[in-house]
């Protein structure tokens, strides 16, 4: 039996769509929020239509017609090619939504290799077989949460039935009948089919195992069962914990095929795999050894993952990113409700303490050559770029001494302030310009403020007490600083390399990889970067970005 | 009405403590300077709450020290705050060993002008150096042990002999607020102009000594250690201690 199930599954998998197996190979996949309606209410479901990023099923950013789902679908696929996933899940029941079945036929008469995808709750899906069966649909995911009329009692809040069938008796029995009919004819029709069962501690968590073994006879191919995401009525439960759910999984998998891969996904998501990048992206991409996901590379936000309430992250980074750092994990906590507990420091001392007994799960360090030593000593796992610093000439407002350039400097009478003890980049790497420059001595006989802390040491350039300075961009954005000093570009050739890089890497002691790398593919997307273009950096993301990655060699 | 003031100070202690208590920790054990509490505004220690109140509190500092004699020590201070806690605890432990008499005091005293001059020093001619490596933002106790982790030596000494200065107060009465106290220095020297000071009346006989007894500052002797706490109104069973209006 279960090797001829195995068959059955791997036969009808050559599609290698990501919700379904664990495949090394997934194709691109699109879901269309076409469905708005919906005929049962699931007290764990809020039904969100909203510009919040929130991953999380029944949430979209707007409801589309039949027309523009086809022109989005159209779009997606000359960009990616017909080998794609198209799959409306949402956010109401789709085969209470007859705009289902007008997107799809659209679809299918002009692209006929296209995979189509289908969620349902399953309470209306047996009227829809054959015509399934004639849109040649190649997966469905039916959501079955109880075989028990009791239990199902206690996670629905209603079930709208016509009164025909109201008459017949309970209606949860009805549902339940309905959702078995349908998949036992979804399986004889040889749709693939996938059940989703959400775990919910204390009302069905006691009966999925034997939901497991009783799907294993119909037989259905995979059963993925799902953590609750607590929200509506049952936002006071606690969202299981991942060794729970996997110990379950575990069990479950005895009898049938279980996944837990589940992203949890949007009625609206877009999820491209990391083999369809362009080869100029797949060049850092590959050697970063992390699938940054389609946010980055579709320029939105990653809509794959699950939210992490409850859960905290320990990220660290060099200090001079703070300023990016503080609203992007904002932003990230409100997103997905994990806790990111931030430290911003110097990255060499940082990177000491981490080299020694410290530990961290995210480190985005400044120069290339500390995350190298990181991953060399296995502390860290991979690592891809993040961003880059800009060097500055900073004078004040009014440009008293009339600087133009970095050769100004070395004029006589001209006072230099150099905060030539501050850590590396405000200090050593300001001189390294200086020594490029070949203008160093000379400079130097003009300092007449030498400090040790950038920050602290501004403040006199702005009163006036010196002339000019070298900082980095992010100094000139600072709320205190900003529209304060006027800036002059150096000759990018006298730069010195090493302090310009920025990276971000996941540590071993990542508790939760599957987090970790989230909130990574977070930092590195389009909503992101905004915090680190905000806070003065090149972005790795943009065209001037990508031409420094390769330059610094950062992969 | 004097155990109502007592009260008054109570209240504005806890308030302050709640507000300023993060500060003090910041100052000591997170300030990457080698003075803490100046020149707050542009720190890199994000984080730190200084950034907001520093200029405020040393307003309120100067404000409070003109109108009542070194009241920002015992109304408003956090670490005076902390002091007076710890004085309580180690009274009920019975932990008080050490006693400094009337003559050593007048000896250690000078010891706040060399703290307050090593502080005017590193401030006006070192231009407050960087002695740690800022720790921009973090969470605090793990922020604490990365600064020590990278702190050079001078920052090391500073905050640990300050610390072990106002630790021994479990020990000895208020010896940091007492002896040490560079900013209650600099209250004492402003002192001098404030319009009112707490005064024993000079008819009293001085027989029961419960003002004496009850002060946490051994400040009966008119040495300048009076905080202006107004215990003494209390204890006092003859009302003779008032608030006098020091003549111009």
């Amino acid at each position: 039996m279960q090797s001829k199930l195995l068959h059955f599954f791997q036969k009808n998998h050559s599609s290698n769509h990501s919700c379904f197996n664990d495949t090394s190979q997934p194709l691109p996949r699109l879901h269309l929020p076409v469905a708005l309606k919906c005929n049962i209410k699931c007290k764990y479901c809020e039904r969100v239509i909203s510009n919040s990023n929130e991953i999380c099923p029944g949430h979209t950013k707007e409801v589309i017609t039949p027309d523009a789902a086809f022109q989005k679908a159209k779009d997606f696929i000359d960009k990616y090619g017909e080998d794609v996933i198209i799959g409306i899940a949402g956010p109401g029941d789709p085969c209470e939504n007859k705009e289902t079945f007008t997107t799809f036929q659209k679809i299918r008469d002009t692209f006929k290799q296209v995979k189509l995808c289908l969620c349902t709750n399953g309470l209306k899906l047996i009227e829809y077989i054959p015509l399934l069966k004639n849109l040649s649909i190649n997966h469905l995911s039916i959501t079955l949460n109880t075989l028990n009329p009791e239990t199902a009692k206690r996670i629905y809040a209603r079930i709208n039935i016509d009164e025909n069938e109201q008459s017949k008796g309970n209606p949860f029995d009805y549902f339940i009948q309905q959702q078995i009919a349908g998949i036992e004819e979804a399986v004889k029709q040889n749709i693939v089919v996938k059940v989703n069962t959400v775990y919910i501690p204390g009302i069905n968590n006691n009966e999925i195992i034997d939901l497991s073994k009783y799907l294993s006879k119909i037989p259905v191919s995979v059963h993925n069962i799902i953590p609750l995401v607590p929200k509506g009525e049952f936002k006071h439960i606690k969202r299981p914990d991942n060794d729970e759910l996997n110990t379950l999984r575990k069990k479950c998998n005895q009898y049938i095929n279980t996944f837990s891969k589940c992203k949890q996904c949007r009625a609206d998501c877009i999820d491209i795999p990391e083999k369809k990048v362009s080869v100029d992206r797949r060049f850092w991409l590959k050697a970063s050894g992390f699938a940054l996901a389609s946010g980055l590379l579709s320029h939105a936000t990653p809509n794959t993952g699950a939210s992490f309430n409850g859960k905290s992250l320990a990220v660290w980074s060099c200090g001079g990113l703070a300023e990016a750092f503080i609203p992007a994990n904002k932003e990230y906590e409100e997103m997905t409700g994990c806790k990111i507990n931030y430290t911003g420091a110097f990255a060499a001392a940082l990177g000491k303490s981490l080299l020694g007994n410290a530990e961290t799960e995210v480190f985005a360090p400044r120069v290339l050559e500390l995350a190298k030593k990181l991953k060399k000593a296995e502390k860290m796992v991979s690592y891809s770029p993040l961003c880059f610093t800009q060097y500055l000439i900073v004078v004040p407002v009014d440009n008293p001494a009339n600087i133009k350039g970095i050769h100004d400097l070395k004029r006589e009478g001209v006072r230099v302030l150099l905060s030539v003890n501050a850590s590396p980049p405000g200090g050593k790497a300001v001189l390294g310009i200086l020594k490029k420059a070949g203008i160093i001595k000379m400079v130097l006989k003009n300092t007449v403020f030498k400090g040790d802390c950038v920050q602290t040491d501004i403040p006199l350039l702005i009163k006036g007490k010196a002339d000019v300075a070298i900082v980095e961009k992010r100094v000139t954005m600072l709320p205190q600083f900003k529209d304060k000093l006027k800036t002059i570009s150096i000759p990018e050739k006298i730069i010195p390399a090493m302090p310009i890089p920025f990276t971000i890497g996941m540590m071993k002691y990542a508790q939760n990889r599957e987090m970790a790398n989230h909130y990574i593919e977070f930092i590195c997307s389009e909503k992101g970067q905004q915090h680190f273009h905000n806070a003065g950096f090149i972005t790795a993301m943009s065209n001037e970005g990508k031409r420094l990655i390769s330059k610094y060699g950062v992969a | 009405m004097t155990k109502a003031l007592v009260k008054i100070r109570y209240t504005i202690q806890a308030i302050s403590f709640i507000f300023l208590a993060n500060f003090a920790l910041y100052g000591l054990f997170r300030c990457p300077f080698a003075v803490p509490f100046v020149g707050c505004g542009n720190c890199p220690v994000l984080q730190c709450p200084g950034r907001k109140y520093y200029l405020p509190l040393w307003i309120a500092f100067f404000m409070s020290s003109i109108v009542l004699f070194r009241s920002f020590c015992g109304w408003i201070c956090p670490v005076g705050t902390f002091s007076t806690v710890l004085n309580k605890i180690a009274s009920k432990l019975n932990l008080i060993k050490i006693t400094i008499s009337k003559k050593s005091g007048t000896i250690l005293q000078y010891l706040s002008y060399l703290f307050l001059a090593a502080a005017v020093l590193l401030v006006f001619v070192y231009s407050n150096p960087r002695w740690a490596i800022p720790i921009r933002t973090g969470e605090l106790f793990n922020s604490i042990k990365l600064t020590f982790a990278h702190a050079n030596n001078p920052w090391i000494i500073r905050t640990l002999v300050i610390a072990a200065l106002i630790g021994i107060g479990l020990f000895s009465k208020k010896i940091w607020c007492r002896f040490i106290c560079p900013a209650g220095l600099i209250s004492k020297l402003i002192g001098t102009l404030s319009i009112f000071k707490i005064k024993k009346d000079a008819q009293c006989q001085g027989t029961c000594n419960q003002c004496d007894k009850y002060c946490d500052m051994d400040a009966m002797h008119d040495n300048g250690n009076c905080i202006s706490c107004a215990t003494c109104f209390a204890k006092c069973p003859q009302n003779k201690v008032t608030f006098s209006k020091i003549k111009f």
